[in-house]
């Protein structure tokens, strides 16, 4: 054999055995053909758009009310504000000592408490504070129970996908929804709009409103290396107390959330607007901003020297956008006098609580046993037809709306309207023309609690 | 520890104030069937004779000082055996003040007592120099803590004596509060247990039911005291009795279709959802238990059913009767139980395989 043979047949030898030595699934590299968005078509009965805080809740009910349910989402998880916003406290679920908002929404926050090993507070001791009801949750629970949930109920959840056009068509919702890789029409018997931002509504076609200054979104986050009470405060300016102590805050009568830490503390995001990627990219893009400067300047500071950030949400919560111009619109007046309707399907309790301009809250208490109430022709927007909404964009006006928005509230927005539009496909006919007795009954049933 | 008679019921022999919290049951002074036994710095724990636990009290002889004065304080102060303020005292002729040194009425000494009974006040997150308002001038000088009573506090002190409400309230929850509640915690038994689950306080029951403990041996009465919480109509109570149902009692297939019964006739879901945990962690659920579920399926509301599935599994409830139940269940008008039932059937066709 020459040389050159040898070296060959030895180079030939050597390679065969490297791939011998090799897992085969090393050489299953194929060419693929280019990429294509893969398009389908889908039936369903409801369709949510929306798994946040109401949408998450709207989908198990409609699921568990026997209805092929669907559910788009954009994001990655389910919860909206109450787990992805970092808002981890949902409330307020008990006012003047008796459960007022029960349902899934309740059951999913007790499956979270009761997972974590924390015990539910005292419900009957009124406190001084509204907040002090709220129920401090572990978020990344939360999240795995409300999927499990909706899984549970045969939901089909559809993440990282938001609808591109909306059409009504013989009685049917025809609604293009895109994602990674993908586009499906979904022709829906009924729609339900969970967005926070009224974006179907408004695709739609119907009509929804807007205040020329909107509450700011808070980029919720926590910190740590410093301790607030060995701070000579009085070094430092005022306009950092807030983030120094808020950071610092804890429950000390609430007995949920022991085993978790919830961060309270939050910087402003002003104009903070979810509605669409632009507006969305914004808010996150300006909240990260604003903590970071925050946080420099913090660093600054004697005694703060070693603040690092230990935490912060992958979005900023949002507080207002859009509403809808229902067939009833909530006013203040409505709110604070615990006015009670022929379609009231929910209970409502929150101050009127507005974000001003990011340096004061407007707030305004209820007085002793007053519960407002959310009647459905809120959830309806004007010459709708299959059409019903849930949480912060209900039918409103700007200070009923700021006392509207908050979790539990939506939570049981959520169950209404998905009962609402269950009976709209059994009676066959659309959610404004459904007697409300029937749906209270029914949202009974389902462990609802519906003012009486 | 001493066991003590004379000098502790020397101090309660003397006529003096008592304003004690509504419901403080157990407090009243029986001197010939108690004892005591002493911790030191004047704290007691008082005994029946047969050695029962009553009450602890500690006699305080301190100051309250505030513009550069300080005013003696002589008063004894009252714990339930959980720590739970009951009241206060003081020798006739003692009396509390105000900062113009006028004496509390009979009406503020009532408010004192009231505000004394609330743990949750702000004192705990409050400095003493934070009770007044820091004049514009102020320095370090305790003359200068003379303001007026800081916003904060001035709806939950008497007014006019927020030192003084201030420091008995502080005294109330401090460290002797903390040993008592520590002390009853290390030697609770069914007994003093008991005691406290039978008291008229609400705050006592629930701690009664925070602290029982598997360790514990527990008796019938217990057990009947216990199955009363539950079933209260007073959801915290219920919730909290079920949370403290020992491992043992979950044992006992009577307890267990006692518990289920309780379950279908609450209507609180907390309460509901910690039954079911309950049920679910019992070793198996009884005969008559599975046969009460049974006929109550046609009654329940969607999400219930979906529970008692999941129950069946956990416990193999896999016997011909149940599964012709569940299997009727296919005709239901719901599709979720539908699937519900459906999925049942097919785990336990698995199973059979």
């Amino acid at each position: 054999m020459s040389k050159i043979k040898r070296r060959a047949l030895l180079k030939s030898i050597g390679a065969f055995s490297v791939a011998a030595g090799l897992p085969g699934g090393l050489h299953a590299e194929t060419l693929i053909k280019p990429y294509r968005v893969k398009e389908s078509f889908t039936e369903t009965d409801i369709l949510i758009v929306g798994g946040g805080t109401a949408g998450t809740i709207a989908a198990i009910q409609a699921g568990r009310t026997g209805a092929q349910t669907t559910l788009i989402e954009s994001g990655s998880q389910l919860g909206g504000c109450t787990t992805t916003g970092g808002v981890s406290f949902p409330g307020i679920f008990h006012a003047w000592g008796e459960q007022i908002i029960s349902g899934i929404g309740w059951e999913l926050v007790l499956d979270a408490v009761e997972l974590n090993g924390d015990q539910l507070p005292d419900f009957t001791k009124i406190p001084k504070s509204h907040w002090k009801h709220q129920v401090a949750i572990n978020p990344a629970l939360y999240v795995m129970l409300a999927e499990e949930k909706c899984l549970e109920a045969g939901v089909d959840i559809r993440y990282y996908e938001t609808p591109t056009s909306v059409k009504f068509e013989n009685g049917r919702w025809l609604v293009e929804s895109t994602g990674k890789g993908v586009k499906t029409i979904i022709s829906a018997k009924q729609l339900i709009d969970c967005t926070g931002n009224a974006l179907i509504a408004s695709m739609a076609g119907y009509k929804v409103l807007r205040e020329k200054e909107t509450q700011p979104g808070s980029l919720v986050y926590s910190m740590g290396g410093y301790e607030f009470d060995q701070l000579d405060l009085s070094k430092i300016p005022q306009r950092y107390h807030r983030a120094l102590h808020q950071n610092m805050m804890t429950s000390k009568i609430r007995k949920t959330g022991e085993n978790t830490f919830v961060p309270y503390g939050y910087v402003y995001v002003y104009g903070a607007d979810s509605t669409t990627s632009e507006t969305h990219t914004m808010a996150n893009q300006k909240g990260r901003q604003n903590l970071l400067q925050l946080i420099r300047e913090l660093r600054e500071l004697r005694g703060c020297e070693n603040i690092r950030i230990t935490s912060m949400k992958t979005e900023t919560a949002v507080r207002e956008t859009f509403r809808i111009e229902g067939l009833y619109k909530i006013t203040k007046e409505d709110y604070v006098s615990g006015r009670l309707y022929e379609d009231s399907l929910s209970y409502s309790f929150y101050p009127i609580d507005l974000h001003r301009d990011g340096k004061s809250i407007y707030q305004e208490f209820l007085k002793p046993n007053i519960v407002a109430a959310i009647p459905m022709r809120a959830l309806i927007p004007k010459n709708s037809e299959n059409f019903l909404v849930a949480g912060r964009c209900l039918s409103s006006d700007r200070l009923a709306n700021s006392a509207l928005r908050v979790q539990a509230s939506c939570m049981g927005m959520g169950q209404a309207a998905a009962v609402t539009a269950s009976l709209s496909i059994q009676e066959g006919m659309t959610p404004a023309k459904i007697a409300p007795n029937l749906v209270k009954e029914r949202l009974k049933e389902y462990g609802a609690i519906v003012p009486s | 520890m001493l066991y003590f008679l004379a000098l502790g019921s020397c101090y309660l022999l003397k006529p003096k104030i008592q304003y004690f919290v509504k419901k403080s049951d157990g407090w009243s002074v029986q001197f010939n069937n108690e004892h005591y036994i002493s911790f030191g710095d004047s704290l007691f724990l008082r005994e029946t004779s047969d050695g029962t636990p009553k009450s602890f009290y500690q006699h305080f002889s301190t100051g309250v000082c505030f513009d550069n004065q300080c005013r003696p304080l002589d008063i004894i102060l009252h714990w339930s055996i959980s720590g739970r303020y009951l009241g206060f005292e003081m020798p006739k002729g003692e009396f509390l003040s105000k900062t113009d040194h006028d004496p509390f009425s009979r009406k503020e000494y009532l408010q004192l007592s009231e505000i004394l009974s609330n743990y949750d006040l702000p004192f705990k997150d409050i400095k003493y120099h934070e009770l007044m308002n820091q004049p514009e001038s102020s320095t370090e000088s305790a003359d200068a803590i003379s303001g007026a009573t800081s916003e904060r506090i001035k709806d939950i002190v008497v007014q006019n004596a927020a030192y003084t409400t201030y420091k008995l309230w502080k005294l109330v929850y401090g460290e002797s509060q903390k040993f008592i509640e520590q002390y009853t915690e290390k030697h609770l038994n069914t007994s003093n247990l008991m005691t406290v689950l039978n008291s008229q306080d609400r705050n006592e029951i629930v701690w009664g039911l925070t602290h029982m403990r598997d360790t514990l041996s527990f008796s019938i009465p217990l057990k009947t005291r216990l199955v009363s919480l539950i079933q209260s109509d007073d959801y915290y109570l219920s919730y909290n009795a079920v949370h403290a149902i020992p491992k043992t009692y979950l044992n006992d297939s009577d307890f267990l279709e006692i518990l289920f019964l309780s379950y279908l006739n609450t209507p609180d879901t907390s309460t509901k959802k910690a039954m079911f945990r309950k049920l679910k962690a019992a070793p198996r659920l009884g005969q008559n238990l599975v046969v009460k579920s049974r006929q109550s399926i046609g009654a329940m509301a969607p999400q219930e059913i979906s529970s008692l599935l999941k129950l069946y599994e956990k416990h193999s409830v896999e016997d011909s009767v149940t599964v012709d139940v569940v299997r009727k269940l296919i005709n239901h008008p719901n599709a979720y139980v539908v699937n519900l039932a459906k999925g049942y059937l097919r785990k336990h066709e698995n199973r059979r395989e």
